[in-house]
C-alpha cells in the first residue's frame, strides 16, 4: 500500500493550528459554490421525508389473492394491489375498443380470482409467472369474449396497471440439457439423472 | 522528508495522481470490461423467460455490490475520524462516498432500464427495495453537498461522516427489503446468488463483473484518495501564502507604528 | 437478441459514465498535481505515465 501515500506523514489538520497566529479566512470561493451544496443538501433531504413518508402510508401494498377474496367486504370497491399466479389455459385476449384487454383467473394458495385487466400486458406475461395488479373489485361476472373463468361467485378484479413479479431463477433449459446430453454421452453422468435445471 | 527524498521526487514524478499500480489496475481493468462485453453478450446464455434481458443482471449486480463495498468504506472511514481524527481515513471515506454514489447511481439505473422488460415497468413509488436504494443515494448525495460546502474543513468532516454512517445503517435495510417485505412490498426478486438459483455461465459471468468492476473500483479510490490528498496539500499551500502575507502586513504595520 | 435497445441503454450509458467519471479523475489530479510541488506528492514511486 506505499503506493496510496504514507498515512503517518499525513498531519492532521488540527494539529497545524500551532503554525496560524493570525489565521486567515479561506479565500472566497463564489456565491454559487456556498449555495448550489447548500441546496442540493436541503433537496436531498426533503426528498428523503417525502419518499419516507411515501413508504410508511403503504402505497405498494399487495393482498395475496386468498386475502384479497377474504377482505372483500372490507375492500369494497376501493383500489388496492393484488397478487397472484396466472392460471395456465386461462388467458384470454380480446379489445375494448382498440385498447387490449386480458381475461385471466390468478391463483395464490389455493383460491382463484378473475381478473380483467385493461392494457396491454408487460412482455413476461405468461401463466405461472406471479403478477402484481392494481385495480378494484367489480360485482359482475368478467365479461370478456371466450374467457372461461375459474371463478363462479359473479365478482371480478378490474385491473389497469399490471407488473410481473419474476423470481429469482435463472435457468436456460435447452443449454442445460444439452450439456447434460454431453456429459451422459462422455459418460461423466453414471447415475440417471432426470433432474432439470433450476 | 530527507533531501535525498526530495530530489528523487522531483525527478520522478509526473504531475498527475497515476502510478505503475494505477497503469497496471487500469490496463487489466480495460481489459477486464471488454472481457465482461464478450461474456456478457456472446456467451452467457439466455434465459428462458427473461431471454436476452437477463443480460443485463452482469453489470446491475456487480454494481449493487460495490455500491455496499464503497458505503461501507465510507462508514469505517467515518467512525474512524470521530473517534480517532483520522485524516487518511476521513479521505478514504470522502472518496468511497463518491465513487459509491456513481455506482449506486448506476445501480438504480441498470434496474430501472432491466425492470421495463422484465416487471412491466421501470419505477415504482412504493416498492420497498427501490426507494429504499433511492434514499441511500440520497443519503450520500447529502454526503458529498454537505463535504462541498463552505467551512472549516474538520467540521464539515465531522458532519459528513455523521450522515455516512447514517447512510451504512439504512444498507442493511436496503439488503434485507427483499426478504422482509417479499411478499408485500416490493416487485424485486430475492438475492439470486445466496439462494444459489444461478448457474453455470451465468454465474460465472455475473462474478467475473463483479471481479472486473472491483478492480475498476480500486483503481478510482486509488486516483480519488490522491486528489483528496492533492486538495488538502492545495489548500494548506494557499494558507501558508496568505499567512506569509498576513505576517508581512503585520511587519510592516509594526515598523509604521515603530517610526511614529 | 431480445431487449437490445435495453441493453444498449443500460450498458451504453453505465459504461460511458464509468468512462467518463475514470476521465475526469485522472484530470482533476492532474490540474492539482501542477500546483502541488513534487516533493509534497509523496505517493509517487516510479517513472510510468499515469493511464
Amino acid at each position: 500500500m506505499d503506493d496510496i501515500g504514507d498515512p503517518l506523514k499525513m498531519t492532521d489538520i488540527s494539529a497545524r493550528a500551532d503554525d496560524l497566529s493570525p489565521r486567515t479566512p479561506r479565500p472566497a470561493r463564489g456565491r454559487r459554490r456556498r449555495i448550489v451544496p447548500a441546496v442540493i443538501a436541503v433537496g436531498a433531504a426533503a426528498a428523503i421525508v417525502v419518499l419516507v413518508i411515501n413508504l410508511l402510508n403503504g402505497s405498494l401494498f399487495f393482498y395475496d389473492a386468498s386475502e384479497a377474496v377474504a377482505r372483500r367486504a372490507e375492500l369494497g370497491t376501493d383500489r388496492f394491489t393484488l397478487l397472484g399466479s396466472p392460471i395456465e389455459g386461462t388467458i384470454t385476449k380480446g379489445f375494448d375498443g382498440d385498447e387490449t384487454v386480458v381475461a385471466f383467473s390468478v391463483a395464490f394458495d389455493g383460491v382463484d380470482v378473475d381478473v380483467v385487466h385493461f392494457g396491454d400486458p408487460p412482455d413476461l406475461f405468461k401463466a405461472g409467472v406471479p403478477v402484481v395488479l392494481d385495480g378494484a373489485w367489480v360485482h359482475e361476472p368478467a365479461a370478456v369474449d371466450g374467457f372461461v373463468g375459474n371463478e363462479t361467485d359473479g365478482w371480478h378484479f378490474a385491473s389497469d396497471r399490471m407488473r410481473v413479479k419474476h423470481d429469482n431463477d435463472y435457468k436456460n433449459k435447452s443449454e442445460y440439457d444439452s450439456r447434460v446430453d454431453k456429459a451422459n454421452k462422455e459418460g461423466r453422468i453414471v447415475a440417471t439423472s432426470n433432474a432439470s435445471g433450476g | 522528508m530527507t533531501t535525498s527524498m526530495t530530489d528523487n521526487a522531483r525527478e520522478v514524478s509526473p504531475p498527475a495522481t497515476g502510478s505503475r499500480t494505477t497503469f497496471w489496475l487500469g490496463v487489466v481493468s480495460l481489459v477486464g470490461v471488454v472481457a465482461l462485453i464478450l461474456l456478457s453478450f456472446f456467451v452467457a446464455p439466455e434465459d428462458d423467460d427473461q431471454h436476452d434481458a437477463v443480460r443485463m443482471i452482469f453489470i446491475h449486480v456487480p454494481m449493487a455490490m460495490l455500491t455496499y463495498v464503497a458505503f461501507s468504506l465510507t462508514a469505517i472511514g467515518s467512525v474512524l475520524w470521530l473517534w480517532k481524527r483520522s485524516v487518511w481515513w476521513d479521505t478514504v471515506a470522502h472518496g468511497a462516498a463518491e465513487v459509491g454514489v456513481m455506482f449506486c447511481g448506476l445501480t438504480l439505473f441498470t434496474g430501472s432500464i432491466w425492470g421495463r422488460p422484465t416487471w412491466g415497468t421501470y419505477w415504482d413509488w412504493g416498492d420497498v427495495r427501490l426507494v429504499t436504494t433511492m434514499i441511500l443515494f440520497l443519503i450520500m448525495v447529502g454526503y458529498l453537498a454537505v463535504r462541498s460546502l463552505d467551512g472549516d474543513t474538520a467540521t464539515l468532516a465531522t458532519r459528513a461522516a455523521v450522515i455516512g454512517i447514517i447512510g451504512a445503517v439504512n444498507m442493511p435495510i436496503v439488503n434485507r427489503s427483499v426478504t422482509w417485505w417479499a411478499s408485500r412490498r416490493t416487485l424485486h426478486q430475492k438475492s439470486s446468488l445466496t439462494d444459489g438459483k444461478l448457474e453455470g455461465l451465468t454465474l460465472f459471468t455475473m462474478m467475473f463483473g463483479l471481479v472486473v468492476f472491483s478492480i475498476v473500483m480500486v483503481w478510482m479510490l486509488i486516483h480519488r484518495f490522491r486528489i483528496s490528498w492533492l486538495e488538502r496539500q492545495v489548500s494548506e499551500g494557499d494558507l501558508s501564502e496568505a499567512l506569509i502575507a498576513r505576517r508581512a502586513e503585520a511587519a510592516v504595520v509594526s515598523s509604521e507604528g515603530g517610526s511614529k | 437478441m431480445t431487449h437490445l435497445g435495453y441493453l444498449l441503454v443500460g450498458w451504453g450509458v453505465s459504461l460511458l459514465v464509468v468512462g467518463l467519471y475514470s476521465l475526469s479523475l485522472v484530470r482533476r489530479g492532474r490540474r492539482l498535481a501542477e500546483r502541488v510541488p513534487a516533493e509534497r506528492r509523496r505517493w509517487m514511486t516510479s517513472e510510468t505515465p499515469s493511464k
